[in-house]
């Protein structure tokens, strides 16, 4: 880990909170539970990508971490997204290293397993099934919204220079 | 010819998109099968996981849950400390349900409209409040 990696770790985080919260005040007109664009992956992504997969795992908890600590509280909302975290992460390291997935393949499919981690916890907390109803369609919208955010992810990946040779280094 | 060629350059991404496609298709299909939606008779409303009341779904009428005695004059329960707004009022009219009114910030509930189907619950998960309809037709499953 160089510093300047781990600078970089912080720095996304802190766009991840940020995402996180402008997200709130977006309204979304679908009337369906716990549908969100899911803006803050993005920045998940592109660490993925730009900066490697540890450095996705410490931005992707730190963000769950610090949005529980200053927005939503360690309540049935931080389980939620602890679920979903780490299902997508679990998912995104298998498809990105395993499975040799793009920024496309990666996303798209992260974004069903964030869905479906969510979804689970949610049966888990409330002892009931009946949300799962929900996963088909949730899982089918965040599809969408995985690919759509992989798109800007990688427009943001090609406009930005490669980490090391930012400090004249080579690749 | 350019979307064979992208599929060709990523094909790792296609079956896997290929194969979660699967997962949420066998998804779907499995809750048809164990959670059939069919029209529904009851209705069951929760709190904390627990059962509040059932409702005849064949009743119209206006349910009014309360934060405390002091948040309505018209509260049908109250105690309901997890809520974060004062009141939500539950609508069974038609043989449907639907979260008519709620003092939350996000209204979170009454976006969900309305619900005619079976095991298709009105989630307001900030409330720990769960509405959900119950039917007893013929080849249902009980889970």
């Amino acid at each position: 880990m160089s510093v300047q990696k781990i600078s970089y770790t912080a720095l996304l985080t802190a766009l991840a909170v940020l995402l996180h919260y402008i997200e709130t005040l977006i309204p979304l007109p679908i009337p369906i539970p716990g549908f969100k664009l899911g803006l803050a992956n993005i920045v998940g992504v592109f660490a993925l990508f730009y900066l490697g997969w540890q450095y996705y795992l410490v931005t992707t908890i730190s963000r769950v971490l610090i949005v529980a600590l200053i927005s939503t509280g360690f309540g049935t909302a931080f389980f939620l997204s602890c679920g979903g975290a780490l299902l997508s992460i679990l998912a995104t390291i298998i498809y990105a290293k395993v499975f040799r997935c793009s920024i496309y393949g990666t996303s798209t499919c992260a974004a069903v397993f964030h869905v479906l981690g969510q979804v689970l916890m949610y049966c888990l907390i409330t002892s009931t099934p009946y949300l799962i109803s929900y996963f088909p369609v949730l899982g089918a919208l965040s599809m969408l919204s995985g690919f759509i955010l992989a798109i800007l992810a990688d427009i943001l990946l090609k406009s930005v220079p490669p980490i090391n040779k930012r400090l004249g280094y080579k690749r | 010819m350019k979307f064979i060629s992208f599929c060709k350059h990523h094909l790792s991404d296609v079956i896997s998109i290929g194969i979660t496609l699967v997962l949420l298709i066998a998804t779907f299909v499995g809750t048809i099968f164990l959670l059939p939606q069919t029209g529904g008779d009851t209705v069951e409303v929760y709190y904390r996981n627990k059962l509040v009341d059932t409702f005849d779904l064949n009743v119209n009428r206006k349910v009014t849950f309360c934060k405390s005695s002091t948040s309505a004059d018209n509260c049908d329960y109250e105690g309901f400390t997890d809520f974060q707004g004062e009141t939500i009022v539950l609508a069974i009219q038609d043989n449907s349900i639907q979260v008519i009114e709620e003092t939350s910030k996000k209204k979170l509930c009454s976006t969900q409209g309305k619900i005619k189907l079976s095991n298709l619950p009105i989630v307001c998960l900030p409330n720990s409040f769960m509405a959900i309809i119950k039917g007893t037709a013929d080849g249902e499953f009980d889970i």
